[in-house]
């Protein structure tokens, strides 16, 4: 059983956890994530390790409500327990001084580059940001996120705050600036997460560019220790475990339309449960 | 007799338990069958040998509890083993009726032992016992695991239990669903094991979470890894990731474990359509056949041999058959057909035949040229087998694996790691339930031995107290050797001699001197720290010399502590002279403990009148008796009774309850002293009686350097490979 010791709704359904565990903070590192069963008939999810106290011994998670499990985690409160956590799971973040990185977040990915934007930073590199999401009310860790970031853009879909549109027009942006400039550099890397679409889109735009470009896939996943195959994406046309392999590939090299096929298996089962939903919205 | 089951029609649409079980009549009928053989060939098919006749005489005696009891012996789980194991391959086939085809039904029986014996709770360690503060993790809380557990613990070792699901029993957990093994029995066994005072712990993943080395340093002496065989396969078809296609593992995981045949009551989905095809022809293919119907779906199995090939259980095929399965033999999967959505719709097969026989004995499945069909299929389950989990031995390069996989072990169950251990389906690639078990019996018997070993070893190496010598006496001998420097004090050290004395012999055996009396301190010091430096196990004595208090009195404590705080030995040892009893007791009310030193004393030999043997009248005799009640009640330790007639020796030893060590004194001794150069013979000038040569290493080192001199007047010395070598176009370089 582990303790939740602090909950801020970071946005309308998107909340944040602060859970005591000191055997996962003393192991986690950015790009790592846990595997929660929040009540005892609950499934297994995967969240991203989004914050790490190693003194206190605390791990943070922050996720979007989009279905029954992540509804019923939204439900629990302070002085509450997850019944179960795993982690850390998964192959941490490559980190290491590139020289410019950019890293983009969309949605709660917002959540999930947090950390590694925070590692790339502490590596000695110059991290330029970029957020997206519906509109102003969901961008989450703006100021975190501006300490961390030489340069912060963001975009909304519907023009709410920052640039109207998606995280790809600031990215091209900043990419044809170089192209014309004669003194600007194009980032060693550029690192996204976010939904499926939007990191297919940012991997094609950097692909035209030759900019090495990793992605956080975030595919259904069981156990989250390589032993159920629910994870498996295409990388390169090999078959990969993203629970073990990834969670984190290169983007100019995964199949995402499988993965977004792949992410509709349980679509009619889930939207039964959702019904049930001890929240109905 | 066969034991009574759920009808098809009615099993077929839920997940009870399909076999119900003999009832005490039934029981006691098949138990009347058995011929109590006197040599019986069942017990030799059973793996871990459980004396089945004598289990089956209790049952006809309706003696359930004594049944289980005798099982137990051999058996951890014996409700689960009644119901899974292979019995027409093991006990059943080996079975004498089996000749008449109406063997023993013996893992019904079994099973009855197990189910109406255990309302008898087991006897034996309960968590609150006494334990011994060796902790031994065991990783992996399948068969295997579960029995290594249990039986450490029954060993009274303090064992924790690691699972990385939320879940414990592996396979038995979450693959073999509940209608053949009912979750509850195996929370039961779990129950019993923890209540053996194992402690679980469920959610942590060895090898991220902690890695080997975390829990050696969190003070685990040993480790067992039970990790089984978790990672599924795949065939590499085509298809093979369109959304319906499953794993059996992930199938199986979301059905039993998760229970999502209890959806929405539990919360995960599985998703299926109304016809599932299963690849495979195992157990495992079998038990996600079933599950498939009874989740509602038409089932096929496709499976590349014939039926009589298939390695499932006969009475699972026989059952699958019962509840409408059908099987698509001699085919093989070519290709998963999907929909544009991404579900699927079908799987391409071509038709086998069988060739000649592989390397396993059975014949080898051939693809028929142009053979190829469609079967329709909207679900695909793929059991074609599944290996270890590479993700320990990923993140632990040194722990060594087959090609396949499989960890590697050595027979005593240690794998590339020292104090690592393994067993089960992670050494041998998907086996049984009993293969596991024995595995995991085994494997903690050897641990239980390599503990032992070292901590026997651990126990050696224990630096010795002045404590450990006074408790020796009357136990066993104490041994005490001289050293004078690192080399040598290495040595006597490694082979375990109890006392290591920094003698001031130094003087005649290391520096040519004369006498003892002319080193002193500055000379005793230098060579005690050397020797200190090399000891972890025996107790270190510094030889106080004759300048340090028999000269200067006053200074002896002064003297004494620079021994212990400059040369770091654990005592000093004083011979007898007039004010000896003085300042004795003046150096040990210092802190400094001191050992004794009468008869033939060096330091004063003049005095006595040469190197003679001392006490050899009744009243000199007398005077050695009283000087050693003396040096006992001043607070030494421990005495040195130097050249003394042996029965003077006997005496004093048995008067004393401190120990006496002896030097030309006797078998009677509570231990004995030599200068070890005397005894290797390393010191040839002078070799007194009471000194027993165990080498005489003085001409063979002579031998040795009379060689060298010789190999280099004729130029033998240095050769080729004692030299060093430049390139040669360097050399040309520097010549012109
Ligand atoms: C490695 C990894 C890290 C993740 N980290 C985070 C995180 O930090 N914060 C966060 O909010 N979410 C994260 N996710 C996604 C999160 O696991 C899912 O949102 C969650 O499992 C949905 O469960 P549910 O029952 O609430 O929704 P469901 O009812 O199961 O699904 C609702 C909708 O979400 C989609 N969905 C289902 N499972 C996933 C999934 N695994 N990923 C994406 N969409 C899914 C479904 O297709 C469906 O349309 C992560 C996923 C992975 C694999
Ligand atoms: C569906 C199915 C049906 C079967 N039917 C039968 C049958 O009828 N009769 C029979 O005799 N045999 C059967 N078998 C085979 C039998 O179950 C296995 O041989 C047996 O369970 C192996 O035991 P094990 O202890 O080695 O491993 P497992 O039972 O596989 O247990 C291993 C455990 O280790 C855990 N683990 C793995 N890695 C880690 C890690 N890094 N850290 C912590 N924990 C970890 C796993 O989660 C698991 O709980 C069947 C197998 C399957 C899959
Ligand atoms: S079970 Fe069969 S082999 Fe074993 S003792 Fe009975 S009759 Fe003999
Ligand atoms: S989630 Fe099961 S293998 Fe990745």
């Amino acid at each position: 059983m582990f303790r939740i010791i602090k909950k801020e709704t970071m946005a309308q359904g998107i909340t944040a956890l602060t859970i005591t565990a000191p055997e996962i903070a003393a192991k986690a590192k950015a790009g790592h994530f846990v595997v929660v069963v929040a009540k005892e008939n609950s499934e297994r999810i995967p969240l991203t390790i989004a914050n790490t106290d190693k003194t206190a011994g605390d791990i943070t998670l922050i996720f979007q409500e989009v279905g029954f499990s992540t509804k019923e985690l939204g439900l629990l409160n302070v002085g509450e327990h997850l019944e179960h956590l795993l982690g850390p799971l998964g192959t941490a973040t490559h980190i290491e001084n590139y020289g410019t990185v950019i890293c983009i977040g969309g949605g709660v990915g917002i959540a999930e580059v947090w950390p590694v934007a925070k590692a790339m930073k502490e590596a000695g590199n110059r991290v330029i940001g970029i957020l997206g999401a519906r509109s102003r009310d969901y961008i989450i860790l703006e100021d975190q996120l501006s300490l961390i970031c030489g340069e912060l853009f963001i975009t909304t879909d519907d023009a709410s705050y920052g640039r109207k549109g998606l995280v790809t027009d600031s990215l091209r942006g900043l990419l044809q600036a170089v192209e014309k400039s004669t003194h600007t550099q194009y980032p060693e890397l550029v690192y996204a997460v976010g939904p499926v679409v939007m990191m297919k889109a940012v991997s094609e735009l950097t692909k035209e560019y030759h900019i090495k470009t990793m992605v956080s896939l975030n595919p259904i996943m069981l156990d989250g220790t390589g032993m159920c195959g629910s994870c498996r994406v295409s990388v390169a046309g090999k078959v990969m475990f993203a629970c073990v392999d990834g969670p984190e590939f290169d983007g100019h090299l995964v199949d995402f339309l499988e993965l977004q096929k792949r992410l509709n298996s349980f679509k009619e089962k889930e939207a039964c449960l959702n019904i049930a939903c001890p929240r109905k919205t | 007799m066969p034991m009574r089951q759920q009808n098809p029609q009615e099993r077929i649409r839920n997940f009870f338990e399909v076999a119900l079980g003999y009832s005490k009549e039934d029981a006691q009928k098949e138990a009347e069958r058995c011929l109590l053989c006197k040599e019986p060939l069942c017990v030799q098919g059973c793996p871990v040998e459980i004396d089945i006749p004598a289990f089956i005489k209790l049952l006809r005696e309706d003696k359930p509890q004594e049944a289980l009891s005798k099982i137990k012996e051999k058996n951890n789980l014996p409700a689960v083993c009644g119901r899974v194991c292979p019995q027409e391959d093991q006990c059943e086939g080996r079975c004498i009726l089996n000749k008449k085809k109406v063997p023993i039904n013996i893992g019904a029986l079994e099973r009855y032992a197990a189910d109406y014996g255990k309302v008898h709770s087991q006897k034996g360690l309960s968590a609150s016992d006494h334990r011994l503060s060796i902790k031994i993790a065991v990783v992996g809380s399948g068969p295997a695991g579960l029995t290594a557990a249990a039986d450490l613990a029954k060993m009274r070792y303090s064992v924790t239990l690691f699972e990385s699901l939320h879940v414990p029993g592996g396979v038995l957990s979450y693959g073999i669903p509940e209608f053949r093994l009912p979750k509850e029995i195996v929370h039961e066994e779990i129950a019993a094991i923890k209540n053996l005072g194992v402690e679980l712990k469920t959610d942590i993943l060895i090898g991220k979470t902690f890695s080997l080395v975390d829990l050696f340093e969190a003070g685990y002496k040993a480790i067992f890894l039970g990790l089984g065989a978790g990672l599924p396969q795949f065939m590499g078809i085509p298809g093979e990731n369109l959304d319906r296609v499953y794993s059996a593992n992930e199938f199986l995981t979301r059905v039993n474990l998760m229970r999502a045949y209890k959806f929405p009551e539990f919360k995960t989905p599985v998703s299926i359509g109304k016809k599932i095809a299963v690849i495979g022809g195992g157990n495992v293919a079998f038990d996600s056949a079933r599950c498939g119907a009874r989740l509602g779906s038409q089932v096929s199995i496709i499976y590349r041999r014939g039926e009589a090939e298939m390695p499932a259980r006969h009475e699972e095929i026989q059952n699958a058959k019962e509840e409408g399965i059908t099987f698509q033999l001699l085919t093989q999967p070519v290709k998963i057909i999907g929909l544009d959505t991404g579900f699927v719709s079908g799987v391409e097969c071509v038709k086998m035949q069988l060739g000649d026989p592989d390397s396993s004995g059975r014949r080898r499945p051939v693809a028929i040229a142009g053979s190829n069909f469609v079967l329709d299929a909207d679900t695909v389950i793929i059991a074609i087998g599944q290996t270890p989990n590479p993700l320990l031995a990923k993140v632990t390069p040194e722990l060594k694996t087959t090609p396949r996989g499989t960890v590697i072990i050595d027979k005593n169950y240690m794998t590339s790691i020292h104090g690592v251990f393994a067993g089960g389906d992670i050494t041998t690639g998907a086996d049984t339930v009993i293969a596991a078990m024995g595995a995991g019996k085994r494997a903690a018997r050897a641990i239980d031995h390599y503990i032992k070993k070292v901590e026997s070893r651990m126990a050696e190496i224990k630096k010795t107290t002045i404590q450990d010598i006074l408790s020796l006496k009357n136990k066993r001998k104490i041994t005490m050797l001289t050293a004078y420097d690192y080399p040598l004090a290495l040595l006597v050290d490694r082979a375990g001699i109890d006392m290591i004395l920094v003698g001031d012999s130094l003087a005649n055996v290391v520096l040519g001197l004369d006498s003892t009396t002319k080193v002193g301190m500055n000379e005793m010091l230098h060579h005690a720290k050397a020797v200190s430096r090399a000891v972890t196990h025996s107790l270190v004595i510094g030889d106080m010399p004759y300048e340090s208090y028999q000269l200067n009195p006053g200074k002896t404590v002064e003297n004494a502590k620079r021994f212990i705080e400059e040369a770091r030995c654990d005592c000093v040892k004083l011979e007898w002279f007039d004010q000896c009893l003085e300042v004795t007791e003046k150096t040990i009310s210092s802190g400094v403990s001191v050992m004794g030193h009468i008869g033939l004393t060096p330091q004063t030999a003049d005095k006595l009148g040469g190197f003679k043997v001392q006490g050899k009248d009744a009243q000199a005799a007398q005077k050695l008796i009283d000087q050693a009640r003396a040096l006992e009640n001043a607070g030494c330790f421990a005495i040195v009774l130097e050249c003394v007639p042996d029965k003077i020796a006997e005496i004093i030893t048995q008067k004393l309850t401190i120990p006496t060590i002896g030097i030309g004194a006797g078998m009677s001794c509570d231990g004995q002293v030599l200068v070890t150069h005397d005894m290797l013979g390393l010191f040839e000038r002078f070799t007194p009686k009471f000194v027993k040569k165990y080498l005489d290493l003085g001409p063979l080192i002579l031998k040795a350097i009379e060689e060298y001199k010789n190999d280099v007047l004729q130029k033998r010395f240095p050769g080729q490979e004692h030299s060093f070598s430049i390139k040669n176009e360097e050399l040309i370089k520097l010549k012109t």
